[in-house]
């Protein structure tokens, strides 16, 4: 890793993909976090096919993020308490870069089982067949804006003790422009609009947290830590 | 030249100069401020004329318009606080958000009850899903979020860098929340309800509205003044001029 710094951030990727992968137990929970929150709905609003159809890309995407903030809610915990953090601050690599590629090593390993999911789900909410590769398409896109947002969420909680309800609090208020043209864009679908337009606007969305959330989330964690 | 020009903003990074600063004017700030609101609600409520289509219901503008402007500008100043604070490290900007977040957030907390008070005989209904409830609701989970941030971290100096991060990262958030959720409102919400296009208001309308809001910024001051000198006390007990100043207080207090 040290002979070939360019290469380390592609190592660190590689080993951060791999230790979601490895925990095994965790994605699937947070898959079935997921199919349970969206079971919730047609049990306690309505099970009718009118409500559900309207209502399926909102509980989708709510579910999808509320799954993810979960999952992702913890990421820098582990790293905090045996000390990879304050090695990072150490390393010669700036921290928003190692932020922003772990950001992207979970994001990408974690979304792939929720998405996976969404065909099933979509079909039992009797979403309309053909708006399911952009609400997919919406879902790949937004999930790498949430994560980014997470990150910053998770940068600031991570020492303290108590860390989820917090988090929550902290990141879904910042969450609601992506599920707002996340959701927004499925439904333009859905009613045969252009989705373009929204679409660019949710892609713009997703870059500007991506370039500037790993700011926040490494100047937080260099708080933590002291620096 | 530069020196004599940049003092003003270095005595403010004094919390000894803040909390003299403070003694001298929370008091007739408070005095101003209280009197300024009174008297404008006097006009307001009682001399200026009823609004021709809402009759008196549109009198609660007074208390609506400044507690939603006060919440809105209270964030803004947390935030260049925390610019402030970040860059050149001044614990008064940490001072100034503990103090101000809570008054903020119940500013946010009383434009929205207010504002439903009055959507009731006016739009028949307390709560419509508009764009500018729905961002007002959002700022006050932004306020909830830095408070319950603050109250989270134990050691003082990361407390304050957290929290300038989250008000940082809040504020860069606040327009692109706005902007997607006016783009929301109109996607799934055809403009059900407006408020009326408004005729430019008589003076004797506007003019204790104006007022109100002069008088609300004096209040907000001095009670922020009022808190940072108790938080300023707190934080700084350590030091000399504190031990002095409390030493002279209790020997009044005995004598």
């Amino acid at each position: 890793m040290d002979k070939q710094p360019k290469n380390a951030l592609f190592q660190l990727w590689l080993h951060e993909a791999r230790v979601v992968i490895r925990g095994k137990q965790d994605l699937l929970n947070s898959v079935m976090f997921f199919v349970l929150v969206v079971m919730l709905f047609p049990l306690g609003v309505d099970p009718g096919v009118e409500f559900l159809r309207i209502s399926s890309t909102g509980l989708i995407w709510v579910a999808v993020l509320l799954s993810l903030m979960l999952t992702l809610g913890s990421m820098f915990k582990a790293d905090f308490d045996d000390g990879t953090i304050e090695l990072w601050l150490q390393s010669s690599h700036p921290i928003f870069a190692l932020v922003f590629v772990k950001v992207l090593a979970l994001w990408a390993i974690s979304i792939l089982p929720l998405l996976a999911m969404v065909p099933l789900l979509a079909t039992m909410l009797h979403f309309p067949f053909e708006g399911l590769g952009v609400l997919i398409l919406s879902l790949l896109l937004g999930s790498l804006a949430l994560a980014h947002i997470v990150s910053v969420g998770a940068a600031l909680t991570a020492s303290a003790k108590t860390g989820g309800i917090l988090l929550m609090l902290l990141v879904l208020p910042l969450t609601v422009p992506v599920l707002i043209f996340g959701s927004g864009v499925v439904g333009l679908s859905v009613d045969g609009a252009s989705i373009s337009g929204s679409f660019a606007m949710l892609g713009a969305i997703t870059m500007l947290y991506c370039v500037l959330c790993p700011f926040a989330a490494g100047a937080s964690l260099k708080i933590i830590c002291d620096v | 030249m530069a020196n004599t020009k940049w003092t003003w903003f270095h005595r403010f990074g004094s919390p000894k100069w803040l909390y003299d600063f403070a003694e001298r004017y929370n008091g007739p700030l408070f005095g101003v401020g209280c009197a300024l609101m009174l008297g404008a609600c006097f006009w307001g409520l009682f001399i200026a004329p009823p609004d021709y289509q809402q009759g008196d219901s549109f009198r609660i503008i007074y208390i609506h318009v400044p507690t939603a402007i006060l919440a809105q500008s209270c964030y803004m100043m947390m935030a260049a606080a925390a610019l402030v604070g970040l860059v050149w490290r001044m614990k008064i900007s940490d001072y100034f958000i503990a103090c101000a977040a809570p008054i903020g957030a119940v500013m946010t907390f009383l434009a929205l009850f207010t504002g439903a008070v009055w959507g009731k005989p006016t739009w028949g209904t307390w709560w419509v899903w508009d764009a500018r409830l729905t961002s007002m609701l959002l700022l006050l989970f932004l306020y909830f979020g830095v408070i319950a941030l603050r109250s989270s971290i134990q050691s003082a100096d990361n407390r304050a860098r957290a929290s300038y991060v989250l008000v940082l990262v809040g504020v860069i958030n606040i327009p692109i929340i706005k902007y997607s959720v006016d783009w929301w409102n109109t996607l799934h919400q055809p403009a059900t309800f407006t408020l009326t296009e408004k005729p430019a208001m008589p003076a004797e309308m506007w003019l204790p509205l104006l007022i109100m809001v002069i008088g609300i910024y004096c209040f907000f001051t001095a009670l922020v003044l009022v808190r940072m000198q108790a938080e300023i006390v707190q934080r700084e007990l350590k030091t000399r001029w504190v031990h002095k100043l409390l030493n002279i207080e209790g020997e009044r207090s005995n004598g």
